[in-house]
């Protein structure tokens, strides 16, 4: 039996980041306003929310703005007829969006832009069973990892504007080597970096007439992992041998993923958002690799790409005491996970979303609640309630 | 049964405690402005590295400010005269201050970010008694963030304050399978792992107060905070060779620790600007550190179940690590600037400073070898900036450089036990940094 790990091993796996799924702005979305309007606003978003929907937008707002909100989420899932333990979502949402007042040749051309959310206990979580233990592969933790991004949006045209980002993610590299000292005791020498990962996101936003507005953001995989390797040289210190031993998997995977939409303002004071997302999920790796060379090979996820489809509408009431904005919207995401997946399982989601934005002057209150309900699986059943607050603030 | 013996004791081995270690801005400062004044920047900051210095700063800001900066160090160590191992730390800096008015309330927002090149965190451990130096090991590579938020509670006196999230570790790892006995290479072990990073907060602030132009008293405290590595590691399955019925059959061998990873102290910083005369700046700063509060290791705790051989099994008590005792440290620091010049909307600046740090670090007496030493610095820096460059600012742009040097005393460390060899331990850190200003 046992080959020694350690604290130290387990320690320098902790330290990587959540587990083998995905973060709060790909199932929840990044700001209140978007997550009531089904994750639309890569074609109108111009707070921090648009460092992940579309950096193009930053430079479209007319002053800083910082945000502070709370992100809740109720999750209520079941595989096989079985309950499944799954910590409900809490975290921070911390955001800016900051126009760089350039004069001259750069005036009003130039944006920077903050997001940050940061679950309320949990930074990460890296939780993988078994390779052979079913579970809900894309749902159990997915809104248990920080987020971090940061975007700068430059102003092209009148009409046109562009914007780069970068989505920030930590993987785990190191090596630990068990030696005996000079008395025979057993010591260990470790060397673990935690480097950066990072994940593109650039976009396109094109003001095709005063009513119509497109845009078109593309985010690159992040994918953040850990990989250790634990070597000796104990000889006859120990009276079994001990293997190399490998730990080493994905800690945090959002695909490669391009998401095109296009806002429409029907008449003054109504919004219509449409778009849909492709998401690259057959490139999904697996969550945890063996340990020593020998042990069977795992078999593949067989996951496949998805499209989402999204629509959402925004009405501003026409009150002059309090301008208010009613929010709506629909989105489907369909399951990568094949119907007979037998470890991996997952389902699809439809998801309905509601919101009331409430303009305060220099401040902004927005509220959202949504509802996921899983469908399309045999084996995965069960909803996740979502709802959250904002506040953001011009400066 | 030695192998479930000896597997605790490897097992413990792993478990080598970490030196006391704080955040790389204490060691190399924010900003070059502050750092070519020896880091006497307690009263001293306007910029962004008040983020660091004293967030009660960030108030007296009258424009949106944006810092970007790179710095270099490089450690040279040595045991008994001998070149030791030490990597360089280089990484950007970042900040920006976001002033702003609420009616007749004047406050800022400010954010700072000091990213490694090497990664966003480094963890080296060595055995227990291994000689190593706790001031600048991997203490340099970790990542630091910051967000305050400052208020001016009246003319001239600011407040200001904010959370700094760093992250301790929580959970489980696991393997499962058969270890072969007699080739370890026929092993066929997986893995599960379900491990949380846990959000540590402490806390930063700072007050800011000009009774005069020429004068500015600032007070910054920073907290405390202990990174704890909280594991249970279970090994389950079987003992034995392919092809062969299993030695041991279903056992499992268990172990938790609670080890204490980073720990920094909570820290006050008093700080002196005087203004003597226009183009002459001096800042004196007095920063007091309880590294008297940090922890010792903790145990760990073990089970194992082995079948019919549990009876035969005598694990090694594990080792009991003695308090640190580390010591509390009062740190002065004195930085001068020199406006050179100022004319033609161009302003050049000369900077001078010294530090004295003391180790935290007693001798090292007994089987632990904390290689550390009381520490003198010298700083250089030189800063230029323009008033509304090319057009494209209503502010100013200016750029900072700094070089010091700072020299880790020789320090002899007597054993008493004479079986264990006496070391002397020394160094010298060189560093240089740069830092582009814009004022908007």
């Amino acid at each position: 039996m046992g080959k020694a790990l350690s604290s130290r091993v387990a320690a320098v796996v902790l330290l990587a980041a959540g587990a083998a799924s995905a973060s709060v702005p790909d199932v929840i979305g990044l700001g209140a306003r978007s997550a009531a309007l089904a994750g639309t606003g890569v074609s109108y978003a111009n707070g921090y929310e648009a460092t992940w929907l579309n950096p193009a937008g930053l430079v479209e707002a007319p002053r800083a703005r910082v945000t502070l909100g709370w992100v809740l989420g109720d999750p209520s899932l079941r595989l096989d007829g079985a309950a499944r333990t799954v910590e409900t979502t809490s975290g921070a949402l911390i955001g800016a969006a900051l126009p760089l007042p350039f004069t001259g040749a750069l005036r009003e051309r130039v944006a920077l832009g903050l997001g940050l959310y940061i679950p309320g206990r949990v930074l990460n979580r890296a939780h993988s069973p078994y390779p052979d233990v079913p579970r809900l592969a894309l749902l159990e933790t997915r809104t248990q990892v920080v987020s971090a991004l940061a975007s700068l949006s430059v102003r092209l045209t009148d009409r046109l504007s562009a914007g780069l980002g970068l989505e920030a993610l930590a993987t785990l590299l190191g090596e630990i080597h068990l030696q005996p000292d000079a008395q025979g005791h057993i010591v260990s020498v470790t060397d673990e970096r935690m480097v950066w990962a990072t994940a593109p996101i650039a976009g396109l936003r094109a003001r095709i007439a005063d009513s119509l507005r497109l845009g078109l953001t593309l985010r690159g995989a992040s994918a953040a992992g850990y990989d250790l390797r634990i070597t000796n040289s104990l000889g006859s210190t120990l009276p079994i041998g001990v293997p190399m031993l490998r730990l080493a998997g994905s800690a945090q995977y959002d695909p490669l993923q391009a998401q095109v939409e296009g806002s429409w303002a029907v008449r003054e004071g109504l919004l219509l958002a449409l778009g849909v997302t492709w998401k690259r999920w057959s490139e999904l790796p697996l969550p945890t690799e063996n340990a020593t060379p020998r042990t069977p090979a795992q078999p593949p996820s067989g996951y496949h790409d998805t499209l989402v489809p999204r629509a959402a509408l925004e009405a501003t009431l026409p009150w002059q005491f309090l301008r208010t904005q009613l929010r709506a919207g629909y989105l489907y995401e369909s399951s990568p996970a094949p119907p007979d997946a037998p470890v991996l399982v997952d389902a699809g989601r439809h998801v309905f979303s509601l919101g009331l934005g409430l303009d305060l002057g220099r401040a902004q209150l927005e509220l959202f609640g949504a509802v996921h309900a899983l469908a399309g699986s045999p084996r995965a059943q069960g909803r996740l309630l979502v709802g959250g607050a904002s506040l953001g603030l011009e400066l | 049964m030695r192998a479930p013996a000896s597997l605790a004791a490897l097992f413990a081995a792993l478990c080598a405690a970490s030196a006391a270690r704080a955040n790389p801005i204490d060691a190399f400062g924010f900003g070059a402005r502050a750092a070519g004044l020896a880091s006497a920047g307690t009263a001293v900051a306007d910029d962004a590295s008040a983020n660091y210095y004293n967030p009660g700063a960030l108030a007296f800001a009258s424009s949106l400010r944006l810092d970007l900066g790179y710095r270099y160090a490089s450690p040279h160590l040595r045991l008994d005269g001998k070149d030791q191992p030490a990597d360089a730390a280089h990484g950007s800096q970042i900040g920006v201050v976001i002033p702003s008015r609420l009616g007749p309330l004047a406050f800022a927002v400010g954010l700072a970010l000091a990213l490694p090149d090497q990664g966003l965190l480094e963890v080296k451990t060595q055995p227990y008694t291994a000689p190593r130096f706790v001031a600048y090991g991997s203490r340099l590579q970790r990542l630091f963030a910051a967000a305050n938020l400052a208020v001016r509670l009246a003319p001239g006196l600011s407040l200001g304050g904010g959370l700094s999230f760093l992250s301790g570790t929580s959970g489980a790892v696991g393997l499962q399978g058969v270890v072969g006995v007699t080739n370890p290479a026929t092993s066929t072990l997986v893995s599960r792992i379900d491990v949380s990073l846990l959000s540590v907060r402490y806390p930063q602030a700072g007050l800011l107060w000009e009774p005069d132009p020429r004068v500015r008293v600032g007070l910054a405290f920073r907290g405390s905070y202990t990174l704890h590595l909280d594991t249970t590691l279970r090994i389950e399955g079987n003992l034995g060779d392919p092809g062969y019925a299993p030695l041991v059959k279903g056992g499992f061998f268990e172990v938790q620790t609670h080890v204490v990873e980073m720990f920094q102290p909570w820290q006050l910083a008093l700080g002196l600007a005087l203004r003597l005369r226009p183009d002459l700046l001096l800042a004196l700063d007095a920063t007091f550190a309880r590294w008297s509060a940090a922890p010792a290791q903790q145990p760990l705790t073990d089970s194992l179940d082995l079948g019919a051989l549990t009876p035969l099994v005598h694990l090694t008590p594990p080792p009991l690590y003695p308090s640190p005792d580390l010591r509390d440290t009062v740190t002065p620091r004195a930085g001068v600037e020199w406006r050179a010049r100022d004319r033609d909307g161009v302003a050049l600046s000369l900077r001078s400073g010294a530090a004295y740090e003391r180790s935290p670090v007693p001798e090292q007496t007994s089987e632990t070898n904390l290689a550390d030493g009381d520490k003198l610095t010298f700083a250089l820096g030189f800063g230029v900036e323009g008033q509304k460059p090319w057009g494209l600012l209503d502010g100013s742009a200016g750029l900072d450089l700094h070089l010091s040097a700072t020299w880790m005393l020789p320090r002899a460390n007597h054993k008493r036990d004479v079986a264990q060899p006496d070391f002397v331990a020394s160094g010298l850190l060189w560093q240089a940094g740069t830092t582009a200003r814009l004022r908007f």
